[in-house]
This record gives structure tokens, C-alpha cells and sequence, in this order.
């Protein structure tokens, strides 16, 4: 080689897309020409320096966590989009009622299904980010990491609180569901009791149902909710499903009882029947 | 519906695993390409959004940290480019290969010449150096000095010609070179003879 092929493949070889037996040529070649070795040498300290220096004005990490919080919520909008836009298909091609993954509700499609809102799925948009993220992240929460839940104090704390000042009793078993933890939890600046339960076939994190107790007089049910409204028998839901998580809200006396589902097959109202109630 | 909304999560899920771990990457060169921060932070946010829409157009197994900055070049190029772009100061064709090299001769020093000379160097004269590389030079030599991409890739990120790239990292690299030497002589630690 001579000293031009050399030069000419200065960069190639620093930025390391030259072949092997070029780079050994101009290994070969530097040892005898004391101005291409000069010029390598040169541009190959810069581009450490360069390199170095670019590399090290790294972020700070909480300003990597917020980007991350809202890309995440970004996508939850995306998604939210994305269900919403097929709620609103399927409810134009027939009048069924959004509550078709309830084998409860399908065995009593013969009661008179009110729908009063349909409108939710246009205006419930904005809505959704402050009142329903909360919620269903709470119970995304509980699926990636149950150990806090699975703490015996907290959840004999919670199920006496919930029992001697709520009023209510948590049942330890719902059909094929067992109760696996439950803590109080600030959901909303609101004091919640979140429990946990699982599937005792099926331990994987979209088998789980949250049951969360609150106050009625702490949680309202506005009209945005107000407007999911389903009534069968005389007993009012409040459904709400997106993102592939469902949220009923049922109002037992002084509470507000929400239970919250990534899994369509399970039927959460079995959760939430009113005689659970003291 | 509930197919649709379980395919839903298993896709989120798989965003999640596969594409949002690069989000640091992607965050630090666009810090690099744009003004300022939050600029950096919608390029960033916009790009995983476009990234979570077309998210089936991706091949699984395939380079996702690749496909990710090809989705993000590519706004940044149509969206941030434009309203940035600055007249190019120095006719980079005027400016000598090896540019540092040749002006080792001229420093009055001791020592090993390059090593003092980037010793003169500040951590923010390289940071503005970079930043005021004319965009379409910034953004091939980002890639490659900060992100270790190859030419090949960097060609595909930026859908230009393997010899586009390799052009502009080599103009890139003088219009740096230039820039690093003037300021170090601005700084006043190193002398030119010749001035």
C-alpha cells in the first residue's frame, strides 16, 4: 500500500469497518512512514477525545424517569384510542351490551340491559388519564410485584379495617379465586384498600382480580361514570374497560367497591355481590 | 373484543421488553440533535409513540434499537430539522484533511502536541462544537461517535447512500476539527506562531 490507500482508509479504520487484512496492511505500512503514522495517530487520539467527551454528558436519572412515566402514559392513551375506537364498531353493528366477556351478565341477557351513556366512548377520553389510569395501575402494580401484598400484616391490618371501620367483609374465597394479599394503599390522594386475588389453578399475573375499598363519601361517582351505568335486577354497576383492563364500581351502602381485571373471562361480579356487606 | 383486547397487552407487553429499554439512547442523541431539552423530550415521545402505532411493522428479532432511531431520524428530519437549520458558517471543503494534524507544527509547545492540545479543550467546547454542526453532518456524526452505529446502519437509519454517510462523517470530522483548534485557541492556552 502506499501512503494515499493508507490515508484513504484512515477512518475506516477508526470507525472499525475495515476488513482484517487492510488493517494489517496498514499496520504493515505505518511502521516505516513516520507521516502516516503522524495522522493516524493524531485523528485516532481525537476521536477518543471526541468520543470520551460526547459519552460522558450523561442525564440525570429523574429526568429519565419522568420521560419514561409519560411515554408509558402516552401509550396508555394509544391504546385507550385503539379499544375505544373498537367499542364504539361493535356497538354500532348490534345492540349488545358492552358487557359481552360477563358470563354472569350473558346467562341474564334476558334482563332489561339500561344503557344510558353511549357517549362515553367519545367524551371519556379526557377523562380516563385522572380517574381510571390510577386504578388500573394500581392493579398492573399488584401483578408485576405481589410481595407487599403478600405481607400477613398488611393484609390482616386491611381486612380488619376493612371489616370493624368499613363495614364490610372480604370474602377469602370467590369461586375458583383465593385471597393472596391486600394493603391500603393512596390511590388519588384517596385512602384505598386494595386486595388481591388469584386464580389456585392459574398464578400468572393476568389472572388476578383487585378488590378496592373506598368510601363513598371519598370517591364520587361522576357523571362520566354515571353515564356507564347498568342496571340488572335493581343492582347498579358502573362498567368501565379499556386498555384490556375492566373496572366495575358497585356502591354498597357507605362504600364504593371497585374490582379491576385484566382477564375478560373472569366474572367480576361475583366479586361484588351485596350480601357480602355486613 | 376479547381477542383484540389481549392482543392489546401482549403487545404493550412486548413494547415494553423490546423497545422502551432503548428509550435512554434515544433520549441522549436527541439531546445531541435538538436545541434544548424539551425539544429532546417531545422528538423522544413522539418516536415511541410512532413506534407503538406501527409496532406490527416491526420484525421481531431484527434490530429494534436501530428501527427505533430510524422512526426518530425520521421525524427529527421532517419536524425539528427544518426549524433549526442554520446557514453553514465555514465552507467545510476549504478546510484541510487532517486539519489538526497539520496544524501540530505550528503550536509552540512541549510535550506529546495532541495530548496538550485537548488538554486546552473544555467539556463544553466539544458539546458546542457538536451542536453547531450543520444538521445534516450532526446527525451521521452523532450516531456514529455517540451511538457506535455502522456506516451500513447509519445508512439505513437515515435512508441515505453508504457514501453520503461515509462523506458526511469525514466532513463532519473536519468542521469538528476545525472548531476544537479555534477553540483552544480562543481559550488562550496554546499559541499559534503563525499569529
Amino acid at each position: 500500500m502506499n501512503c494515499q490507500e493508507v490515508l484513504n482508509l484512515l477512518y475506516d479504520i477508526i470507525d472499525q469497518e475495515a476488513s482484517e487484512i487492510d488493517v494489517k496492511e496498514v499496520q504493515e505500512h505505518l511502521k516505516n512512514c513516520k507521516d502516516c503514522y503522524g495522522v493516524y495517530k493524531v485523528e485516532g487520539a481525537l476521536q477518543n477525545f471526541i468520543t470520551e467527551k460526547i459519552k460522558s454528558q450523561n442525564e440525570p436519572s429523574p429526568k429519565l424517569e419522568s420521560l419514561r412515566t409519560k411515554i408509558v402514559e402516552q401509550l396508555d392513551q394509544i391504546d385507550c384510542d385503539v379499544n375505544g375506537a373498537r367499542g364504539s364498531e361493535s356497538h354500532s353493528d348490534s345492540k349488545r351490551p358492552p358487557f359481552l366477556g360477563f358470563t354472569k351478565i350473558l346467562a341474564a341477557a334476558a334482563a332489561i340491559v339500561i344503557i344510558i351513556g353511549a357517549g362515553f366512548l367519545i367524551s371519556g377520553y379526557f377523562h380516563h388519564d385522572e380517574f381510571y389510569i390510577p386504578l388500573e395501575r394500581a392493579h398492573w402494580n399488584a401483578g408485576k410485584n405481589l410481595n407487599p401484598y403478600k405481607n400477613v400484616q398488611h393484609l390482616y391490618t386491611a381486612l380488619s379495617h376493612t371489616a370493624n371501620d368499613m363495614n364490610y367483609k372480604i370474602n377469602q374465597d370467590v369461586n375458583n379465586y383465593q385471597l393472596i394479599g391486600g394493603q391500603e394503599e393512596e390511590i388519588m390522594q384517596v385512602s384505598m384498600t386494595h386486595f388481591v386475588y388469584a386464580d389456585k389453578t392459574d398464578r400468572t399475573e393476568t389472572r388476578l382480580v383487585s378488590v378496592f375499598v373506598v368510601p363513598a363519601e371519598q370517591f364520587i361517582i361522576d357523571d362520566e361514570l354515571e353515564n356507564n351505568q347498568v342496571k340488572i335486577d335493581d343492582i347498579v354497576f358502573y362498567d368501565h374497560n379499556c386498555r384490556g383492563c375492566r373496572l366495575v364500581f358497585h356502591r354498597v351502602g357507605d362504600l364504593i367497591i371497585i374490582t379491576a381485571t385484566t382477564e375478560k373471562s373472569i366474572d367480576l361480579l361475583e366479586f361484588i355481590p351485596g350480601q357480602q356487606a355486613i | 373484543m376479547a381477542d383484540q383486547k389481549s392482543d392489546i397487552m401482549q403487545k404493550r407487553k412486548a413494547f415494553e421488553n423490546e423497545a422502551l429499554p432503548h428509550m435512554n439512547a434515544l433520549y441522549r442523541t436527541a439531546l445531541r440533535m435538538v436545541k434544548n431539552q424539551s425539544d429532546a423530550e417531545d422528538l423522544v415521545q413522539e418516536a415511541f409513540a410512532k413506534a407503538y402505532r406501527f409496532w406490527d411493522k416491526f420484525e421481531p428479532g431484527s434490530n429494534c434499537r436501530a428501527w427505533l432511531f430510524k422512526i426518530m431520524t425520521n421525524i427529527f428530519i421532517n419536524d425539528y430539522r427544518s426549524k433549526s437549520r442554520s446557514p453553514v458558517s465555514v465552507n467545510v471543503d476549504e478546510i484541510d484533511d487532517y486539519y489538526l494534524y497539520k496544524q501540530m507544527d505550528s503550536l509552540e509547545q512541549d510535550g506529546n502536541p495532541e495530548q496538550v492540545l485537548f488538554s486546552k479543550i473544555f467539556d463544553d467546547d466539544v458539546k458546542k462544537a457538536i451542536e453547531e454542526l450543520p444538521d445534516d453532518f450532526k446527525m451521521v456524526v452523532v450516531l456514529s461517535f455517540l451511538e457506535g452505529f455502522s456506516y451500513q446502519e447509519i445508512a439505513e437509519i437515515t435512508d441515505l447512500q453508504l457514501g453520503t454517510v461515509k462523506s458526511r462523517l469525514h466532513r463532519g470530522r473536519k468542521l469538528l476539527q476545525k472548531k476544537l483548534y479555534d477553540y483552544a485557541i480562543k481559550n488562550g492556552y496554546i499559541k499559534d506562531k503563525t499569529q
